[in-house]
């Protein structure tokens, strides 16, 4: 239907005696080739998926809006490269980027010598912080993702002590840092602080030492394998403890690397709610189903929240569609998405972020907090 | 004579110190075990050939994705009676398929080189490395595979310590092959020939020794070995990915250097040494340091001791001391 509408547009464009306009391009920078693929693909087809529907509805004045899909590996030295391409292209007039805190950091500082609009996915409190006005963070914070699984472990479960394992990464230390103060703010006792390096697969020495310290929760700071390979040997060498990670583990490849019995009971923090706990989200899985042919991915919803974010300030802007508008509108911003309203406070933060925590069961993810 | 109070409050915590130290030994000795048999190829290599071969840590990532998909295909067959001749069969394909891209590998990329400077097949094999690597990202898969467990998840409980029957395996399995290599090394003619050309090649040579079949022998039995690691790093893990071969092959050639390169018995040895103290290093020195040192600094003891024995023992625990006299006899060869 959008192929039958979009070869209309062209059609009508071809024979017509106007000019053809000069598309408008949004790049798009995430992992699309390592571990976590899985999430840069799926969280680039959300936004293909708002972009294609926007074009279906006549495009930006006339424009047809065509989204830039890029790799940049979860690497920053690539996704700066891509950053200075984004820049030097004149047709590009937004982007939405990057995926992996420790990229978006350094690539920030590119897009905003040129004035770039950019709406990233990057949750670490670092990404905000040189207060830079093109950026724009629709998602919640790692104050939050560090914080409520904190919260939880202490009221719900009634957990006093915790060991706390992080990946030395930008995002890893920074949840596992904020989940560290929360804990020990609301009384608890952090029994240990361990670093381990993101590409380790053995784990079994810091998991014996964190064994003897017999806590009530271990949380773990990191991304995907690390995460699945942890919670395996965390199994095997015999701790109970209760185990939290944070969004980058909300993959069914957890469950296969740690094994399906290793992984029950696990708490996974997630910034969006289950695709069938509201009408609109039930809508867009179906919508992305036919156009994908697949499940949307953990942040689909979120690719397609940040395009839609984008396409609106675009609208308002009116008849000069520029970088320096867009800016201007983003701040405008009200916005009724996806996931709830989005508005920015002058950081480019979310003023109310949600957060969820899901909790493994056999081959899934079922919603553990906050309780409907 | 202790105060008694300190002395009871030690009482009561020695079960909990016996069994952490129990279950960091064992820890220990399963990656030991596999450092161990990654490290007799870069050995066996280098005793004969006077090469360090970089692509070894590849074998050692080919070997699991090669048994990944070996066991994907017998998937049907296993579970059943048949399954431990089916995984069996897995250990063996997998070692003949490497160990025969090891004999290729040579082949192509080390034996024209064999005359030429010292410098030229080390670039070569770092080459080989970046291609195998290479290839299997772009080929087979840029995100890690989940590997099959061949074995039941049963645990023994230990005075404490949880021993999986994973970690008893790998260390039977490990020390079997090294015992067979050893027994193969010294007991046998091939073995002698191996030896010989170890010694000195020439002088083999003139007394009627074909040099090329204990080279190709050794490159077929050091990628099998690295390849059968592969596959019990894999299954004790979880995974197997093109890039694991990197820091591990780095971390077994370590273990070749500690145990004194060249030397059979060393590499073993080394490898079972270098994963003592990694493992005791990473596991206890938090806790003495109170956590200045964390358990992150886990690869740093490695390096650190390659420096540490470079310096003070170049020629590692069990390799022989190469003095100016001797050098004249084994020159590059």
């Amino acid at each position: 239907m959008i192929k039958i509408f979009l070869a209309a547009v062209f059609g009508v464009t071809a024979l017509g005696a106007s000019p053809a306009l000069a598309d408008i391009k949004i790049g798009t920078a995430g992992p699309l080739s390592n571990a976590e693929a899985l999430f840069g693909n799926t969280w680039q087809n959300g936004m293909q998926l708002a972009v294609n529907e926007a074009n279906a509805a006549g495009g930006i004045n006339g424009q047809k809006l065509v989204l830039v899909r890029q790799d940049d590996q979860g690497d920053p030295k690539q996704g700066t490269l891509l950053a200075q391409k984004f820049c030097d292209d004149d047709g590009v007039l937004a982007v939405i980027a990057n995926f992996n805190s420790g990229v978006t950091i350094p690539s920030s500082d590119v897009y905003n010598r040129c004035g770039l609009p950019q709406v990233t996915n990057s949750s670490n409190p670092k990404v905000t912080q040189a207060g830079y006005d093109n950026l724009f963070r629709p998602i919640a914070n790692d104050f939050m993702q560090g914080g409520a699984p904190a919260a939880y472990a202490l009221k719900t479960l009634g957990a006093k002590k915790a060991a706390i394992v992080q990946d030395k990464q930008a995002f890893g230390d920074g949840v596992a840092t904020v989940f560290r103060q929360t804990f020990e703010k609301g009384g608890g006792q952090v029994t240990s602080y361990s670093g381990v390096a993101a590409t380790d697969v053995d784990f079994s020495a810091v998991i014996t030492r964190i064994k003897t310290e017999n806590p009530d929760v271990v949380y773990y700071g990191g991304t995907m394998p690390g995460v699945g390979l942890f919670l395996k040997q965390l199994r095997e060498l015999g701790v109970k403890s209760t185990f939290f990670a944070a969004d980058p583990a909300f993959l069914p490849d957890l469950i296969t690397t740690a094994g399906p019995a290793n992984a029950a009971g696990a708490i996974i923090s997630f910034q969006a709610p289950p695709y069938d706990s509201s009408p609109k989200l039930m809508q867009f899985k179906t919508d992305y189903k036919k156009a994908f042919n697949d499940d949307p991915g953990p942040y689909s919803a979120y690719g397609y929240n940040e395009a839609a974010i984008i396409i609106a300030a675009m609208k308002r802007a009116g008849t000069s569609v520029t970088r320096e508008s867009i800016v201007k509108e983003l701040h405008n911003t009200k916005f009724d998405g996806l996931m709830g309203p989005v508005e920015f406070d002058d950081k480019g933060e979310l003023k109310s972020p949600s957060l969820f925590l899901y909790k493994v069961k056999g081959n899934d993810f079922t919603l553990e907090w906050p309780k409907s | 004579m202790l105060p008694s109070r300190t002395r009871r409050s030690l009482q009561r915590i020695k079960p909990v110190v016996t069994s952490f130290l129990i279950q960091q030994l064992v820890n220990a000795l399963t990656i030991g075990a596999i450092y161990a048999l990654i490290a007799l190829g870069y050995t066996m290599v280098y005793g004969v050939l006077r090469l360090i071969n970089f692509a070894h840590s590849e074998m050692f990532m080919v070997g699991g994705h090669v048994a990944f998909f070996l066991f994907a295909a017998s998937a049907s067959l296993s579970g059943s009676a048949l399954g431990v001749l089916v995984t069996l069969g897995v250990f063996a394909a997998t070692f003949v398929v490497v160990g025969l891209l090891g004999v290729g590998i040579e082949e192509a990329a080390y034996r024209p080189l064999r005359r030429a400077s010292r410098l030229a097949p080390m670039l070569s094999a770092l080459g080989v490395a970046i291609v195998l690597q290479n290839a299997v990202m772009l080929f087979v898969s840029r995100r890690p595979l989940p590997f099959p467990a061949f074995l039941p998840p049963i645990s023994f409980s230990v005075v404490g310590a949880v021993v999986t029957l994973d970690q008893i395996f790998i260390v039977v399995f490990a020390v079997a092959l090294m015992v067979t290599l050893a027994w193969f090394v010294n007991g046998t003619t091939l073995g002698v020939k191996i030896r010989a050309v170890s010694e000195n090649p020439r002088t083999a040579q003139l007394l009627g020794i074909d040099v090329n079949t204990p080279i190709r022998l050794i490159f077929f039995i050091g990628p099998g070995l690295g390849a059968l690691a592969g596959i019990l790093y894999a299954s004790y893990y979880g995974i197997v990915v093109f890039s694991m071969g990197f820091v591990v092959g780095l971390k077994a050639f370590i273990a070749a250097i500690l145990g004194g390169i060249g030397s059979i018995s060393g590499a073993m040895l080394g490898g079972f040494v270098l994963g003592v103290l990694e493992t005791f290093g990473a596991g206890l020195l938090p806790k003495l340091t109170n956590g200045v040192i964390g358990s992150e600094y886990r690869d740093i003891f490695a390096f650190s001791v390659l420096v540490l024995v470079l310096i003070f023992r170049p020629a590692g625990f069990l390799g022989e001391v190469v003095t100016e006299e001797g050098m004249v006899y084994k020159r590059d060869f």
